[in-house]
């Protein structure tokens, strides 16, 4: 219980005025009070006030939450939903560890890299063939499983433990996540491939872990802290000038997260802000430390793109206005807005399957917001993003794709 | 019928998707936001006026009574529920019905966000004028109940002005319609304002006819900041006594004009001791001669600055910063008693400097925020609800303000309305006779007691 009375003084300054209701993309998707941001406050203080149990339907209150954080920055009072949410997750797994056991299970995958690889290995053979041959799954929870890519072998085991350039400037040290390592191998490639094209020597460890955002964000921060220990050594060992993720949510995990995860442990502290402080996105790193030489950049086919923010990027990191830069400095794409750039495309990490009808009713509005703006790409900076919002295109039979920033400057950098 | 038996029935009605009767569903039905609670049978969601039929009629049959709710944001108590009731949520029959621009008629679905109808509307160059400072999340259903007003209505009036017709539910389970499409109001008994206001107590509304307006050619918006509290209270006074009807003259104190900044970082200067935000619409060319009567008024009145927004994105700042308000208080203090006040406008500065005087004497942290112009004020009393000496100093206070309000030709609700919540003073401002007449009003739609009971009177079943 210690969990929520730290944070009991945040709950009982929630007035319930219901400013966060809009804000809220579950709210206004299911429309039931439990399923916004001040139902769900109002759930957390009645758990600690010892009026009601933490049953099934608390959980999935809880954990239907998209941790987009709209609604702290729709509260006239300050109080982060989110931050709230994040409490009542940790003090559930403190209580009876995560439920139910697929969602336990999937967490501790993802922590593991070799369990990891087995799993894409095994979806990339064996399942994903199953999964085909199984009538009317082609989309499964809302995501397009027969065009879901896999990577032939891992990122990190395609390149060298480091790639050096001629006239380096800047050693940067790259955290590739887990979907651009398994998944979208190419945006990792698009990545190194504009570093290189900019001077910097590119650093690949290859003891990488998950960043441990999923399991932080279920509560198990034993293991979140586990995988944050073993990124913050290893790349601090490599002594980079900076560390690049491409990755939004990796992003506020690294630079943000972590700090609050070590609040409780003053004697790492210094050792984790030393390796925070260096931690860039990758557009974020383009636009404000390497100056974009856009001579360089060659013309190639006329293309109108649009922008998703992903929540942790626009929210989390705050940026917002770099990749948008970096997109209109790229000779002949037409840079259009959507409507509601920045709101959650409904992927949320464990969410999208474990809440999939809600989960895709909030990515059908982005991908309808994607076909009124015109637009016939999508870019965003979140691997996460780029799956969910594909999958939904395909799954409207839409014809726009979605890509990285990265994927859309490295081409620029091609004859 | 037992309670299980209810259930299984509100299932059949309105499909099992649509009905809460889990613990925690009920618990998130069982407030507002007002500091009140209570714990129902069920909440369901109806999607039609046929759904609602149903639930009447099982009502009248299972001896229950039924809630109607929007998106339980009333400062009032309004939609408080009992261990015989079922709330009825509306969000869930939310279309738009039909925008008509050649007769600025809307009719919409009771559960429609006010924001969500207003964004529509602009894209066809309309609006729909009375806005409550909630509005992005309030229902056009819940602003009928209540009579919602909003910074808008000094000059355009409030929701009563914009309802043409309803199509409701009795509560014997009939449907009727009452007004339309049409201006002029039916002949006969005017069904359509009884029901507005009324706060579900005398028929569940399922369908609105809104009157809506073209949007204005040009608009300002001019900041005013003071030094001293009393001298935006008389720029109030003397802007209404010239003959000027700004579309808003929006006052906040210095406590408030903190907490906004603190939620918005809008750039308003914190040691001020009032501001008023005014704004003004209509002809192009008539906007820069009302814009230099307003400077001199306010001059008059001893102005520290007064600046005009010269950018679509200032406005929308000042705005935002006004609308936060009630909402941003709680940095300051967990819990806040609001009144709902209204004076007649030449008595805006006795009921300013009679306020300061009541916090002070009751010793108590009061911000005062208020829709000037018309003379509707929220006082805000900051409070602890855990700190039992001055919750009762807070119910003093309260007591203290609707009394002053009344000696001053006044009411005690302009627009949030009576709930619970004030149902303790309604006797203060209506006599004997008035309250016989709301109960013979309330029995002759619901004599059995049936919709929102226990709210705005106590009535003898």
């Amino acid at each position: 219980m210690g969990v929520l009375n730290d944070v009991y003084e945040m709950l009982n300054t929630c007035n319930k005025c219901g400013f966060c209701l809009t804000a809220c993309k579950t709210y206004k998707t299911d429309l039931r009070e439990p399923m916004s941001p001040r139902g769900r406050i109002q759930l957390i203080k009645k758990l600690v006030d010892g009026v009601i149990e933490p049953d099934r339907d608390y959980e999935d209150a809880i954990n239907s939450c998209l941790l987009c954080g709209e609604c702290a920055v729709a509260c006239p009072s300050g109080v982060k939903g989110n931050e709230l949410v994040l409490a009542a997750r940790r003090d559930l797994k403190l209580r009876h560890g995560i439920k139910p056991f697929a969602k336990s299970f999937a967490l501790k995958t993802l922590a593991s890299p070799s369990r990891l690889e087995h799993g894409f290995n095994f979806f990339k053979g064996v399942g994903k063939g199953i999964l085909k041959k199984v009538d009317g799954l082609d989309y499964f929870r809302g995501v397009d499983i027969r065009n879901m890519p896999v990577a032939e072998k891992p990122f990190l085991e395609q390149v060298p433990e480091q790639i050096t350039v001629s006239n380096p400037q800047k050693k940067v040290a790259f955290f590739v996540g887990c979907f651009l390592n398994h998944s979208l191998d190419g945006t990792a490639h698009s990545v190194v491939k504009v570093l290189t094209k900019n001077n910097c020597d590119v650093i690949l460890p290859k003891d990488q872990v998950c960043c441990g955002l999923p399991q932080y964000a279920y509560g198990d921060f034993e293991r979140a802290k586990a995988n944050a220990r073993k990124t913050i050594e290893s790349f601090l060992d490599c002594k980079p000038d900076a560390v690049l993720t491409a990755c939004a949510s990796c992003g506020s995990m690294l630079r943000d997260e972590y700090l609050k995860l070590f609040a409780d442990e003053p004697g790492y502290l210094p050792r984790v802000k030393e390796f925070c402080a260096k931690v860039f996105e990758f557009s974020e790193f383009v636009e404000d430390q390497i100056k974009l030489d856009e001579s360089k950049l060659k013309a190639h086919t006329s293309v109108k793109v649009t922008y998703h923010d992903p929540c942790h990027m626009a929210r989390h990191l705050k940026i917002t206005s770099q990749p948008r830069k970096v997109l209109r400095s790229i000779p002949r794409l037409q840079f259009v807005e959507m409507n509601e750039a920045n709101r959650c495309c409904g992927a949320s990490g464990l969410v999208q399957a474990f809440y999939h009808e809600l989960s895709t009713d909030i990515t059908r509005q982005k991908t309808q917001n994607i076909v009124d703006s015109g637009a016939e790409v999508v870019a965003t900076s979140c691997p996460a993003c780029m799956l969910r919002i594909q999958g939904g295109l395909n799954f409207a039979g839409k014809k726009q794709t979605v890509v990285h920033v990265a994927d859309l400057l490295a081409k620029a950098y091609e004859d | 019928m037992t309670d299980k038996e209810i259930i299984e029935q509100l299932k059949k009605i309105v499909g099992e998707k649509n009905v809460q009767a889990d613990k925690i569903g009920l618990t998130s039905y069982g407030y507002d936001a007002t500091l009140l609670s209570g714990v129902g049978l069920a909440a369901v969601f109806p999607l039609s006026t046929e759904h609602v039929v149903k639930l009447v009629k099982l009502a009248n049959e299972a001896g229950f009574s039924l809630i109607p709710r929007g998106a339980g944001t009333n400062l009032s108590g309004g939609t408080i529920p009992d261990e015989r009731s079922v709330t009825v949520n509306f969000n869930r029959m939310k279309k738009i019905l039909d925008i008509d621009t050649d007769n600025f008629v809307a009719v919409v679905e009771p559960g429609l966000v006010n924001f969500d109808l207003q964004a529509e509307l602009e894209k066809e160059g309309f609006y729909y004028p009375p806005d409550p400072a909630s509005y992005k999340a309030t229902t056009l259903g819940g602003n009928l109940g209540e009579c919602s007003g909003g910074p808008r209505c000094f000059k355009y009036g409030v929701t009563r002005d914009y309802i043409l017709g309803l199509e409701v539910v009795l509560p014997n389970g009939k449907v009727i319609q009452t007004g339309g499409r049409n201006f002029n109001s039916e002949p006969e008994y005017d069904l359509t304002r009884i029901i507005v206001g009324s706060e579900g107590t005398l028929a569940l509304i399922t369908k609105i006819f809104l009157r809506i307006l073209p949007l204005p050619a040009a608009k300002k918006t001019m900041l005013a900041i003071y030094n001293r509290v009393e001298d935006a209270s008389q720029t109030v006074s003397d802007i209404v006594a010239a003959g000027i009807v700004p579309t808003t003259l929006e006052m906040m104190d210095n406590l408030l004009i903190n907490t906004a900044e603190d939620a918005t970082g809008a750039g308003l200067p914190r040691d001020a001791g009032a501001l008023l935000i005014i704004e003004i619409d209509g002809h192009p060319e008539d906007m820069d001669e009302q814009v230099e009567t307003i400077a001199g008024i306010c001059k008059k009145a001893r102005v520290r600055e007064f600046k005009i927004a010269r950018t679509a994105a200032e406005v929308d700042q000042l705005w935002l910063a006004r609308r936060v308000v009630i909402g941003s208080v709680a940095r300051r203090r967990p819990s806040y008693s609001l009144q709902d006040i209204t004076v007649p406008r030449s008595m805006f500065p006795n009921m300013v400097s009679g306020i300061l005087q009541i916090a002070k004497e009751r010793n108590l942290e009061v911000g005062i925020l208020a829709h000037a112009g018309d003379g509707n004020m929220h006082p805000l009393v900051l409070f602890d609800q855990r700190i039992e000496e001055e919750v009762e100093r807070v119910h003093l206070a309260e007591k203290d303000i609707c009394t002053l309000a009344l000696e001053l030709g006044g009411t005690m609700s302009g627009e949030h309305g009576i709930g619970l919540l004030k149902k303790k003073y309604i006797t203060l401002e209506f006599s004997p006779v008035a309250m016989d007449c709301f109960a013979k009003i309330k029995n002759s739609f619901d004599p059995r007691h049936l919709l929102n009971p226990g709210k705005i009177m106590n009535l003898q079943s």
